[in-house]
């Protein structure tokens, strides 16, 4: 029975490997931390890669389409720093690092790096790659499934609860609060030490804001976090893409709705292409 | 260390590798121990000694309960030892949180002690164990041959921290555990059932659990509150799979790593969801800790022996505590109570039954209509394990009547969950049906194509590792 057992599996592995070498572009995520490993996996295991961006679930919001030269390692649930981990393993570094500062203190999630860059696994992955979070079963069934009804998976939902919405805002309004100066000053040095280890192997750093309602716009923290950066970050070394001034409509004050997101990865990748990028 | 983590892996390996090599056949108890306190000691190292300390005064509590003239004075002093260190580390926090100043004198100590892994196991271990040395029901040839006090400290330490049952059972019985500590070799290793234990364990562990935890992650508040009707009942049936996967996953994968050892641990879960009354239902979930508050609790209470009156009381109090000794919260007790009602219900109704709404003709539908109806109770029942804070638990039982037009009814992103809950629901089926001819002929048969699926799947589709849920009992 165990003969027979093992038999069944290493005939369903090789198809499943055959599959996916064949068909490398499928698999999509069916929640937030599949997406999140699928993107770091994405990234780590790309042959190079020119731009990349950072942040956290608000920029992880841009339509990855509109900007293809752009990898996205904005993780949902995570922070700016995860992406800088995620970047400073890989050999060949971008050249260019978007980084989203809305929320640049947010603190990271160890669990997320670690388990994609340390030990045998990652390495493993690297050379087998039916193992990677895409080509999960799931995760190939759900993308077989959304291209035969011809839905693109990065669509979402343009439906906006208002009444959530209001609340949501009043209780960011509620809870509004700064950092305390120590914490956020070890926030920083741990980020910013990250990043001048990336410095010193290339990479340049520019820095952009995503919108969040107008309502939100002067939070204590928001404005916490500029101060901060403007300190840390002088204009004349380092670049800050302007701010998007128009008014958009958020799911819950910080996320923008779908029309929002195209919106604004379209404004976004004006901006880029009149740099270069 | 986790079950599903790689650390474990190796662990098992080279202790069995040590374990059956033939010039330490005679210290084979020493490698178990040996391994069990490194399993131990791996998350931390000073709980260790709390572990030992636990089976030492086990040790002197139960030999002196079998041979010593004061046998009522050494039980009684092991089971009062085994009770404080359960109330003073796990239920310290929640007494001084509820009646004391937490934050200074005693109630500030009481919040600070750190809730060691597996607590609430191996002091049931360790009752279990003095007990039964009280009453008699003991080792055969402990009573026959006494033997002397470090050779049965020696048994006793592993009986209580054996690590495949160390941090969340089964509970085994320290009659069936200390008969079965002998030599063991290696080629009566029962390898078909190592193997079937271990891929069906790590399967639900690894596969269903650890997947769906991602989905039923949105139960949590205020994430519920934004979630049609659909979508909220979803992820509580999805919990309930969650559960199940979860627990009677590690209980297999403990069952699996015993048997390598030349153990057999008790089964610990006998296909729970297909009970049709909540008798039934607690002979089927989590059976050794059923067994152990059956045993010890509400058969020492007086049991069905003094009028209904009686027997309803014992039902509600049993299930009281054995809900208490899930968690440090006082929903956990909302818990147990709401599972003594339905048995104290059902047995005014039905009486002892196992079926309590057989209809003639209908007999079959009725059965299936009272499984159905055992499984959403039991369901609701584990909104209090994912959401402790109880008004949390009554807002998200009032968002599945009020969100029923307001917002999508079930959002298409938590449909996977039932993707995910379909192994348990044909785990089951396949149990129910299993004499049927067709399933005997086209199922079983090739039962190792389902064993090479899992296989697959637990290498292609596991979710992020996740401790296991009992960890926290």
């Amino acid at each position: 029975m165990i003969k027979k057992s093992i038999l069944c599996f290493v005939i369903l592995f090789g198809l499943h490997f055959i599959f996916v070498m064949r068909n490398p572009s499928l698999g999509s995520a069916t929640h937030q931390w599949q997406d999140n490993i699928i993107k770091a996996q994405t990234f780590l295991y790309a042959e190079k890669i020119d731009t990349a961006m950072v942040g956290t679930s608000l920029s992880a919001r841009i339509i990855r389409d509109s900007i293809p030269s752009v990898k996205s390692v904005s993780f949902g649930g995570c922070a700016v720093e995860d992406g800088l981990r995620i970047i400073s393993q890989k050999e060949h570094l971008p050249k260019y690092v978007l980084v989203e500062t809305n929320l640049f203190l947010h603190e990271g999630s160890e669990e997320l790096v670690t388990k994609q860059t340390r030990g045998p696994i990652p390495q493993v992955r690297k050379w087998i790659p039916s193992l990677r979070e895409q080509y999960e079963p799931i995760c190939l069934l759900a993308s077989l499934l959304l291209k035969s009804g011809n839905v693109n998976p990065q669509v979402g939902s343009s439906t906006v609860d208002l009444n959530v919405l209001n609340d949501r805002i009043e209780h960011h309004l509620k809870e509004d609060k700064t950092l305390s100066a120590d914490i956020a000053a070890q926030r920083l040095s741990s980020i910013k030490s990250l990043m001048e280890d990336l410095e010193t192997r290339g990479v340049q750093f520019i820095f952009f804001e995503m919108p969040v309602n107008d309502r939100l716009y002067h939070l204590k923290r928001y404005e916490q976090t500029r101060n901060i950066l403007k300190a840390a970050f002088p204009q004349d070394k380092y670049l800050f893409l302007p701010s998007d001034t128009t008014k958009y409509l958020t799911t819950d004050g910080e996320h923008l709705d779908y029309m929002g997101q195209q919106v604004f990865s379209h404004y976004f990748k004006e901006l880029l292409s009149h740099r270069n990028f | 260390m986790l079950f599903n983590s790689w650390v474990f892996v190796g662990l098992v390996i080279a202790t069995a590798i040590v374990y059956y090599l033939p010039f330490l056949k005679r210290r084979q108890l020493y490698v178990l121990l040996i391994a069990s306190f490194l399993f131990y000691a791996y998350d931390n190292l000073s709980l260790l000694l709390l572990l030992i300390a636990s089976g030492m005064v086990n040790a002197m509590a139960s030999y002196g309960a079998m041979y010593d003239r004061r046998s009522r004075l050494f039980a009684t002093s092991g089971v009062v030892v085994n009770l404080c260190l359960l109330a003073l580390f796990k239920y310290g926090g929640l007494l001084s949180a509820t009646f004391l100043d937490m934050s200074s004198g005693v109630g500030k100590v009481l919040c600070t002690l750190p809730l060691p892994l597996g607590i609430s196991f191996y002091t049931f271990s360790g009752i279990s164990l003095v007990v039964d040395a009280y009453r008699g029901k003991f080792d055969a040839a402990s009573q026959s041959i006494r033997p002397s006090f470090w050779a049965h400290s020696k048994k006793t330490l592993l009986y209580i921290c054996f690590f495949p049952k160390l941090l969340a059972g089964p509970i085994a019985k320290s009659k069936e555990f200390f008969s079965d500590i002998a030599d063991k070799q290696f080629r009566d290793i029962c390898w078909p059932f190592v193997f079937k234990s271990l891929v069906v364990g790590y399967f639900l562990k690894m596969v269903v659990a650890d997947n769906l935890k991602d989905f039923t992650f949105w139960m949590a508040y205020p994430y519920f509150e934004l979630r049609g009707t659909g979508s909220l009942l979803l992820m509580v049936f999805g919990y309930s799979f969650q559960m199940f996967a979860d627990f009677a996953g590690y209980s297999l994968i403990a069952i699996g790593i015993a048997a390598i050892f030349g153990y057999r641990l008790p089964t610990n879960f006998h296909f729970p969801y297909i009970a049709s009354s909540f008798r039934e239902f607690w002979k089927r979930w989590h059976i050794t800790l059923s067994q152990f508050l059956m045993e010890y609790l509400y058969i020492s209470l007086g049991g069905n022996r003094k009028g209904k009156a009686r027997t309803y009381v014992n039902l509600l109090l049993t299930m009281m505590l054995g809900g208490l000794w899930h968690g440090a919260a006082w929903s956990y007790l909302v818990w147990g109570t709401y599972h003594g009602l339905c048995l104290v219900v059902e047995r005014a109704i039905c009486g002892r039954r196992e079926n309590c709404i057989a209809l003639g003709r209908w007999r079959s539908v009725s059965h299936w209509v009272s499984i159905a109806f055992v499984f959403v109770l039991v369901s609701f029942g584990w909104l209090l394990f994912m959401l402790p804070n109880f008004s949390e638990a009554a807002l998200y039982m009032q968002c599945i009547f009020t969100n029923y037009g307001s917002v999508i009814f079930i959002d298409p992103k938590l449909l996977p969950i039932i993707i995910y809950a379909t192994p348990v629901v044909v785990y089951h089926l396949l149990y129910y049906y299993r004499n049927r001819v067709w399933v005997q002929k086209y199922v079983l048969r090739f039962n190792y194509i389902f064993y090479g699926i899992m296989l697959f799947l637990i290498l292609t589709n596991s979710g992020s590792a996740n401790s296991f849920v009992y960890f926290q009992f």
